[in-house]
């Protein structure tokens, strides 16, 4: 496994790592516009995806909340976020009623995209390679990819895309390995236990509206 | 705490190879302890079958936490030396260390643990790799003036990073309850022996004197730290709950890092059908869907 972070010594900080990789990821398969993507396919989508993002962080003189509410809006075209919400809630689907639906697809919307459109602009240097792709269980498909140059060389990507009204959504992103679905529902797993669904929108709530440090 | 191993040799020649010896022993008798009380090494059959509230969670290894008060203390003594040691310190190294001065660091540290690298591409019998370890230690020390240059890297050999957890895991090992180490964070009780086999491959350490060890050790971690302040802390900032994050984080990539080492050329995802295919009757509604060929609204679908 080629990672380029060599630290034996710090290893177990590198889950954390790449999963801030998951955010340059995620942005990337964000970049998908809605428009061209109903006949693309899943390839097709991601290639765009990733052409898109990389457009709007070279595109020199653009002030950075003009950057981000464009990644964000490339964000909301490319996920299918009420197919992400049922799974990353699993089991805790039950218990929202139709209003918190609602709200749950909304807050987690908006807590993806603020999430990862913050740290895209770190990621400028990285070029995405499109591998192939991967015929999964039930006509799901992943589209591979490695981050080219940049802090993280060398790191694959694969991005999970399922076709409904026929146009092919992301609904996971998958860094060497770790699954971001999977990471996010053990979380909100964990929460809704503690804090019950109120609490998990309230904290997805105080995240959104919390402002950026200056850092 | 990292560099354990000693051989007879160095405890006849240099001196404090004896307390590495000493604290190699302690470490070993800790992990042993570990093992039996996790009952892993014998039990891993036999253990009952997740629970329904564990398999709601979906990852059934990282939902596996029977230290987890115990874990989520470390954790919080982690998270603290972190915030007001690790990254004061980092900070302060990046703001004082040109860039070439921070690179050749990284690049001799590289060099350093590459050893371990190689070792346990041995014992993965992973020969290709074997051949870029020994080509990469080569070329760096000689043509890359002892590491200070990562000529291989120019050349176009890649920097493997193996773990000895990664080996164990390759040999069929388990990984055992997540266990979070005081300081060195995130791991297994398969990852916390593995730490300790991974000593092994930076043996000559033994051969330095102790505080000369933890300088070389401490400057990497610090350098290393300096590079990742925003993004960890971003991570740490936008996390519901981070100490799960952490777990589950390093419980899926321990998981794929194996199998990688086991020739899957692409790791998937833990428990993958409940993963993806959770049945609340989102088959149904997305069926109906399709069938009806309109847009249904979230609110319009499940009851």
């Amino acid at each position: 496994m080629a990672s380029k972070n060599r630290l034996v010594g710090l290893r177990p900080l590198l889950p954390v790592l790449l999963f801030t990789l998951a955010g340059a990821g995620l942005a990337l398969a964000q970049a998908e516009g809605g428009a061209d993507s109903a006949a693309a396919g899943p390839r097709a989508v991601v290639q765009d995806t990733v052409d898109r993002v990389l457009a709007v962080l070279d595109e020199p003189g653009l002030a950075e909340d003009q950057r981000r509410s464009r990644i964000e809006a490339l964000a909301f075209s490319v996920f299918d976020f009420e197919t992400v919400s049922r799974l990353v809630m699993a089991r805790n689907w039950k218990k929202l009623d139709q209003d918190q639906r609602v709200v749950f697809v909304q807050e987690f919307k908006q807590y993806l995209s603020r999430n990862y459109g913050r740290r895209l602009e770190r990621y400028e240097k990285a070029q995405v390679e499109v591998l192939g792709t991967r015929s999964e269980p039930r006509r799901d498909v992943s589209v591979l990819t490695r981050v080219v140059g940049g802090q993280y060389d060398g790191i694959t990507m694969n991005y999970r895309l399922r076709e409904r009204k026929s146009s092919w959504k992301v609904i996971d992103v998958v860094i060497e390995g770790v699954s971001m679905l999977a990471n996010f529902r053990a979380q909100f797993a964990e929460v809704v236990s503690r804090d019950g669904v109120e609490g998990l929108l309230e904290a997805m709530r105080t995240r959104n509206m919390a402002p950026d440090p200056a850092d | 705490m990292k560099r354990e191993r000693s051989t007879d040799k160095a405890q006849i020649i240099f001196p404090s190879a004896g307390l590495w010896r000493r604290q190699f022993r302690l470490a070993w008798a800790t992990g042993l302890f570990l093992v039996l009380l996790s009952g892993v090494a014998v039990g891993e059959e036999n253990r009952p079958p997740p629970s329904e509230e564990a398999s709601a969670v979906g990852v059934g290894a990282a939902s596996d936490d029977p230290w987890e008060k115990m874990n989520r203390g470390i954790f919080t003594f982690n998270e603290v030396s972190d915030v007001y040691v690790l990254v004061p310190v980092a900070k302060a190294w990046r703001w004082a260390t040109p860039h070439l001065l921070h690179v050749a660091v990284r690049n001799v540290n590289g060099l350093i643990l590459m050893p371990t690298t190689l070792i346990n591409n041995v014992l993965q019998f992973n020969g290709e790799h074997v051949m870029e370890d020994i080509g990469r230690i080569m070329v760096n020390v000689s043509f890359g003036l002892a590491g200070l240059i990562d000529v291989a890297t120019m050349m176009g050999i890649p920097a493997n990073d193996e773990s000895f957890d990664q080996t164990l895991g390759y040999w069929g090992a388990p990984p055992g309850p997540y266990l979070v180490l005081p300081l060195f964070g995130p791991s297994s009780v398969r990852g916390g022996i593995g730490r300790l086999g991974d000593g092994a491959g930076t043996f000559y350490f033994t051969w330095l004197p102790i505080w000369a060890t933890f300088l070389v050790r401490g400057v990497d971690i610090i350098s290393w730290r300096s590079d990742h302040i925003e993004d960890i802390d971003l991570t740490r900032r936008e996390s519901l709950d981070y100490y799960i994050f952490q777990r589950d984080a390093y419980m899926q990539l321990s998981q794929a890092r194996v199998d990688v080492a086991r020739g899957v050329a692409v790791p998937e995802p833990v428990d993958d059908a409940d993963l993806y295919f959770f049945d609340d009757g989102y088959e149904e509604d997305l069926n109906e869907e399709e069938g009806a060929g309109s847009g249904a609204k979230e609110e319009e679908r499940g009851q």
